[in-house]
């Protein structure tokens, strides 16, 4: 490998301008790590960590150092990652041989973290292709298998500091709705210049020759749009009809069959029909399906790249006792081996950083270990000897060996995962539109049948299946069918710009009804993760001096305070770190040791003894207060629940201004409470993140999940929180209350147009024509409405500051 | 108004050009992903 040729002095700092210069405690020039931007001392392009480093060599071997002067964000550090087997993940074979996949690729900032993405991924022989969206964090990846696999592809992207995960399978996208929306577009555009040419005819005069060749054009066109165009519409009639529910499709779907033979029977006769109508309608429905789809795909592609769980692998001990020397000696060795291949007896050594694979019982060693996932306390505990540890709890500092007990559908997370899929039957609720389809469809009749028997007995059998056949045609509710999904659409979308989620619109609207927020403290409230909390500045510099190289997640804390705090990170030599019991090294000439000091400190040691401490813990969000104070201004109580011990609730509890606050609660003491207050008629929303939320998650009217949080509380969670905040929840209800009015109002509207419409019909006021142009601006005046949502959202944004 | 024997096929036969072009384009994926390439144009190697 070639010498790194550093990226200039001068780009680096044009693009961390922004962030002003670094503070210069003692007089020495500071620079900045010219990969992330974290202060430093000493000379320029002095790197802040071996993975800044590694990450700035590799951009500039693929020769990409322009990314450096063209970026606008700094790249993240480079994160330590292990145990994730990614060649067990399923990749598709072309017929030529080559691999392809995707990857979700977290982490990316700005524009040219794309483009150095792509760049270094083809640039490294084998690949074939390499496109990465900015977007939604997607990366497809062509490459040949016989020169280079999936891991190293993945090391790469991680070696950067973006963070590469599987994505599940994709959400499929909405192509045969687009297929069906251009077809049904060509048709309707071209039978309305036909159409207007007939009706011109009415009072100028047509010959009947003219006449019947357009409207035989008009009913070829017409056709596909009837049979192939309008298929969603009588698949989700069929299909509510089948399971007993009559939904709005019904009645869109007799509407739209009504008007095709009552245009055939019309064509045949030599006379004009309704199909102008029909081809306009179908085209404004689907058009609000492929908006409606649209929305919703981006959540669920979410959903599925956290979801989709990375196959994990284990270092498993093997013992071997050879006898062929005739000593009996046994030998150990280890193998890597992939989770699934574990078998209960088996021994897992787990070191600093990984995951535990498995669970099991603590043969060997000690360690810190993070059960946020199970319990919700961002404080790790000390296991050693006889302990029981639990898959996928993070080792924060030591080596453990452990025994596996449980493997699979035995493990704990399984049982907890079953336990939350029978939670979760939340079904999908009817919407307004729906309750009122059955009614809808009964009026309907009822009032076609009263016009045929009244117009029969007045005017005999052709003045009364003319005008029959026009009540049903007026009647077809595709106004009142748009209001919902459009609306819903665009509260999705504005939630979505603001960082939260939803999967369905049906969880946009419960949103808005919600009476009372639960919050779990760890990882929602709070950020989960390890932040300092005390420290002088002398002794976070030192401290910051050893911890530069180390992957420790202590390190990134107090790297990250460092940086914060605009304190340059002094030169360490001779930096020795022994896992699990400290780092020692020469910062200033004089030789420094860290060493921990009981749960959440460590201590800084000088020759004399301790210099300071440094507190760790977990820090509430900067803007966790500002949230709760918006909950109460949308007259959403917001109650804390948490299982950590009450003072260290109630402090936080204080800390965001929450009211009530429920400490030391079990996991399934979260769900209780859910059902408790739903039980007392409040509409409940719940926000968390662990695993141990899930169940709450499910329970609850609407789950938010933090995007961050464990696999499973995103499964089972109506929405998801892209970005490290809580604001998004106060967006969503704001975006779900201003697309309910809007929905209200575009329904009051159609119902008024179709009640009008049809008694015009009724008295035989109702011809093509006024069809024509009655049916397409009612449901223009919906489409027109539902813009009103992001700008109803903005107002009341403005209204808070 | 003879002439609209001939006008009509040929309106309707270019509108089916077009919409035959939107189909290929669905069909192509270019309708897919519309947030990324006003971004990419922005890069060029």
């Amino acid at each position: 490998m070639s010498a790194p040729t550093l990226p200039s002095r001068a780009s680096a700092t044009a693009a961390g301008a922004r962030d002003g210069p670094a503070r210069d405690t003692e007089g020495r020039a500071a620079a900045q790590c010219p990969h992330c931007g974290t202060p430093v001392e000493g000379t320029a392009d002095a790197f802040c960590c071996t993975g800044c480093e590694v990450a700035s060599l590799i951009i500039s071997d693929a020769g990409l150092e322009r990314y450096y002067a063209e970026r606008t964000a700094f790249a993240p550090r480079p994160e330590a990652q292990g145990g994730v087997d990614w060649n067990a993940l399923p990749i598709a074979r072309g017929a030529d041989g080559r691999c392809e996949t995707r990857l979700m690729v977290e982490g990316l900032r700005c524009a040219s973290c794309v483009w150095v993405t792509e760049r270094v991924l083809e640039r490294t022989p084998g690949v074939t292709q390499a496109t990465v969206s900015y977007a939604t964090g997607r990366a497809t990846l062509r490459w040949d298998p016989a020169q280079v696999d999936l891991a190293v592809l993945a090391r790469r992207i991680g070696a950067l500091g973006y963070r590469p995960r599987p994505l599940g399978v994709e959400a499929s996208a909405d192509r045969s709705l687009l297929l069906r929306l251009g077809v049904a577009g060509f048709a309707a555009m071209n039978i309305m210049l036909l159409a207007t040419t007939i009706y011109a005819g009415w009072w100028d005069g047509m010959d009947q020759r003219y006449a019947a060749l357009f409207q035989w054009t008009t009913l070829i066109l017409a056709t596909p749009v009837a049979l192939w165009c309008a298929q969603p519409f009588f698949a989700g009639a069929w299909s509510g009809l089948r399971h007993g529910v009559l939904h709005m499709d019904l009645p869109i779907a007799l509407g739209v069959a009504i008007l095709y033979l009552q245009g055939l029977v019309a064509t045949l006769a030599g006379r004009e029909g309704y199909l102008d109508s029909l081809a306009m309608l179908v085209f404004l429905l689907l058009a609000g399906r492929v908006l409606e789809s649209r929305g919703r795909r981006r959540a669920a592609e979410a959903a599925t790249a956290l979801v989709g769980m990375v196959p994990r692998t284990a270092r498993r001990l093997r013992s071997e006792t050879r006898d062929a020397d005739g000593t009996g000696l046994a030998i150990e060795s280890m193998e890597t081996v992939a989770v699934g291949d574990l078998h209960p007896g088996d021994r897992i050594d787990t070191g600093t950083g990984e995951e535990i694979a498995a669970d099991g019982i603590v043969l060997e060693g000690s360690a810190q270990v993070k059960m946020a996932l199970l319990t919700g306390e961002a404080a790790p505990v000390l296991l050693g000897p006889g302990d029981r540890v639990v898959a996928g709890t993070v080792l924060v500092d030591g080596a453990l060996t452990t025994r596996v007990e449980a493997v699979g559908a035995d493990s704990v997370v399984h049982r907890m995962a079953a336990e939350l899929a029978l939670a979760q039957d939340r079904g999908t609720a009817p919407t307004s539109a729906d309750r009122i389809a059955p009614w809808f469809t009964a009026i309907t009749l009822l009032v076609a049948s009263l016009t045929l028997a009244s117009w029969w007995v007045l005017r005999g059998s052709d003045v009364a299946i003319a005008r029959t056949v026009a009540v049903l045609v007026v009647a077809c509710p595709c106004a009142l069918a748009l209001s919902q999904p459009l609306a819903a659409a665009a509260g999705l979308g504005a939630a979505a710009r603001r960082g939260l989620l939803l999967r369905s619109s049906d969880a946009l609207l419960r949103l808005g009804h919600v009476t009372v927020v639960g919050l779990d403290k760890t990882g929602t409230i709070t950020t989960g993760t390890l932040s300092v909390t005390a420290a002088t500045d002398a002794t976070l510099r030192l401290a910051a001096g050893l911890e530069r190289y180390s992957a420790h997640p202590i390190a990134a804390a107090i790297i990250a305070e460092t940086a914060r705090r605009r304190i340059p990170l002094p030169a360490a030599a001779e930096v020795r770190e022994v896992p699990g019991q400290g780092i020692s090294g020469v910062v200033d000439g004089a030789r420094y040791e860290i060493r921990s000091s009981g749960p959440g400190a460590i201590d800084v040691l000088g020759a004399q003894g301790v210099i300071g401490t440094v507190q760790l813990g977990d820090v509430a969000r900067a803007d966790s207060g500002s949230v709760v104070q918006q909950f109460e201004r949308l007259g959403v109580r917001a109650v804390m629940i948490t299982g950590d011990h009450s003072e260290v609730a109630e402090r936080f509890g204080r800390d965001a201004g929450v009211g009530e606050i429920l400490a030391r609660t079990l996991p399934a003491a979260k769900s209780d409470w859910v059902r408790q207050q739903q039980a007392s008629g409040e509409r409940v929303l719940f926000a968390g993140d662990g695993l141990n939320d899930g169940p709450a998650l499910a329970a609850a009217d609407v789950g938010i999940a933090m995007a961050r949080g464990a696999a499973s509380s995103v499964l089972v969670a109506d929405g998801i929180i892209s970005t490290e905040s809580l604001a998004p929840v106060i967006a969503g209800i704001r975006a779900a209350r201003a697309a309910e009015r809007v929905i209200h109002s575009s329904q009051r509207r159609s119902i008024i147009y179709n009640v009008l419409a049809v008694a015009a019909a009724a008295a035989g006021l109702v011809n093509p024509l006024v069809a024509a142009i009655l049916m397409p601006l009612s449901s223009s005046m919906v489409i027109w409405n539902a813009a009103r949502v992001e700008r109803i959202i903005q107002a009341e944004e403005a209204c808070v500051r | 108004m003879r002439a609209v024997i001939f006008l009509l096929p040929i309106a309707i036969g270019l509108g089916a050009i077009f919409a035959w072009l939107f189909i290929a384009a669905v069909r192509d994926g270019q309708f897919d992903d519309l947030d990324d390439p006003p971004e990419r144009i922005l890069h060029d190697d």
